[in-house]
């Protein structure tokens, strides 16, 4: 039983001829689906692949689907793996319990670490990403995660490079990448960072709006 | 003439982690010490350990100031914990990940803390060098579902004592984001 109480779709026509290395592809559906993790939302995001229309249905922090948790780490890999021509975000209510789910957070990191990403998306990502903004990463207990996350190491480096110089340039370390393997393993870390709310941009700080905290940090840098 | 701001940091955990080290290389002043022979089975790892507490302050300008206090490492101090622990504005937890006992005892400070204050808090692993060290994602488990972020250091590097008061402090202002950001949605 679903009642639709809203619906709204993005992407512009430009946006929906993806998928090709000499057109710039759009991760615009990647922005909302960060957010409804963010939020902890509940309601349904429907993808428009190539492939087919890809459905995710979560509700606080967890994705639902009948036909069980295999088939929604399969629905995040299809997203992630191909350009996505346009997307819509439905809040409905769900019927809950019975049907089966999977955390969020460990279904996006199954899809991202326990199933390949085709080389040509990798490369969309390295374009996606090079053109953020000098990012902070937020330190998480993300041991809770375990052998999940293969991951951690890199993202400890990261996460301290981040704090120690104020900020991390994404084009500059995906251009320190020595191999392909190397460039992967960035992007799949990357795309957890950014889904699970780890990665933000570094704020501006006018003159008058810097807290007692930035200045300390500020000061601590220089020693 | 402008009010002094003075921030307030905590440094506790077992004898022998690294707090007084910790706090020598953050420190502007020569850090107070309540350094006292080691008598029981302290006396094992280390010759002096501190008794009631070690203090060091970062001046940022004439208008704000960090005080660090180390805590002694000893349950028989632990009335200085409470003491100490007034007003912080955050804490940080440092482990020997080389000594099990160190490991044990850090779980109980950290519950000892925990059930007195909501701030934010960070544990640093040492002894990172020794092998057979438990590594941070080791000693994380301990801390059960939700847990704490842990890091790997060396206090007597000054890079990594750096990193460990940037990460507080970069807790601690996710951690003002967060609330401001309830009070309003």
């Amino acid at each position: 039983m679903h009642s639709l109480t809203n619906t709204f779709a993005s992407n512009s026509l430009s946006e929906m001829t993806m998928g090709r290395r000499d057109q710039v592809v759009s991760f615009n559906h990647l922005k909302n689906l960060r957010r409804l993790l963010f939020e902890k939302h509940t309601g349904t995001m429907e993808f428009l692949t190539h492939h087919g229309n890809v459905y995710l249905h979560m509700s606080d922090g967890y994705f639902f689907s009948e036909a069980g948790s295999e088939a929604i780490v399969d629905s995040i890999r299809a997203i992630l793996n191909t350009p996505v021509y346009n997307f819509s975000r439905k809040e409905m209510m769900l019927r809950g319990g019975s049907i089966p789910h999977v955390g969020a957070e460990p279904a996006v990191l199954d899809a991202c670490y326990f199933h390949d990403i085709t080389s040509i998306q990798i490369q969309n990502f390295v374009d996606y990403f090079s053109r953020f903004p000098l990012v902070s990463i937020k330190l998480a207990p993300m041991h809770r995660y375990d052998s999940q996350f293969p991951g951690f190491a890199e993202y400890i480096n990261l996460y301290e490079q981040s704090v120690l110089e104020e900020g991390v340039s994404l084009k500059r370390y995906l251009k320190g990448s020595a191999s392909p393997q190397d460039t992967y393993s960035m992007i799949r870390l990357l795309i957890v960072l950014y889904l699970f709310g780890l990665m933000e941009p570094v704020r501006t700080r006018s003159d008058n709006g810097i807290s007692l905290f930035s200045r300390l940090m500020d000061k601590i840098r220089t020693i | 003439m402008m009010n002094k701001q003075i921030v307030k940091f905590v440094i506790t955990g077992p004898v022998n982690a690294g707090k007084t080290t910790l706090i020598q290389h953050i420190s502007d002043t020569a850090v107070i010490s309540t350094d006292e022979s080691a008598t029981d089975a302290v006396a094992e790892v280390k010759k002096n350990t501190t008794v009631a507490m070690d203090h060091g302050i970062l001046y940022v300008d004439s208008t704000l100031e960090l005080h660090l206090y180390g805590t002694p490492g000893q349950r028989r101090f632990d009335f200085m914990w409470e003491i100490l622990a007034v007003g912080a504005s955050g804490i940080i937890f440092l482990v020997d990940g080389s000594d099990p006992t160190s490991i044990e005892e850090m779980k109980y400070i950290y519950k000892h803390f925990s059930e007195q204050l909501s701030v934010p808090a960070l544990v640093g692993v040492t002894k990172q060098d020794v092998e057979g060290s438990l590594t941070p994602l080791e000693v994380s488990k301990s801390f059960g579902e939700d847990g704490v972020p842990v890091i790997g250091c060396d206090p007597r590097n000054k890079k990594d004592s750096k990193l460990l008061m940037l990460s507080l402090l970069s807790l601690i202002m996710q951690d003002e984001e967060e609330m401001a950001e309830s009070e309003f949605f």
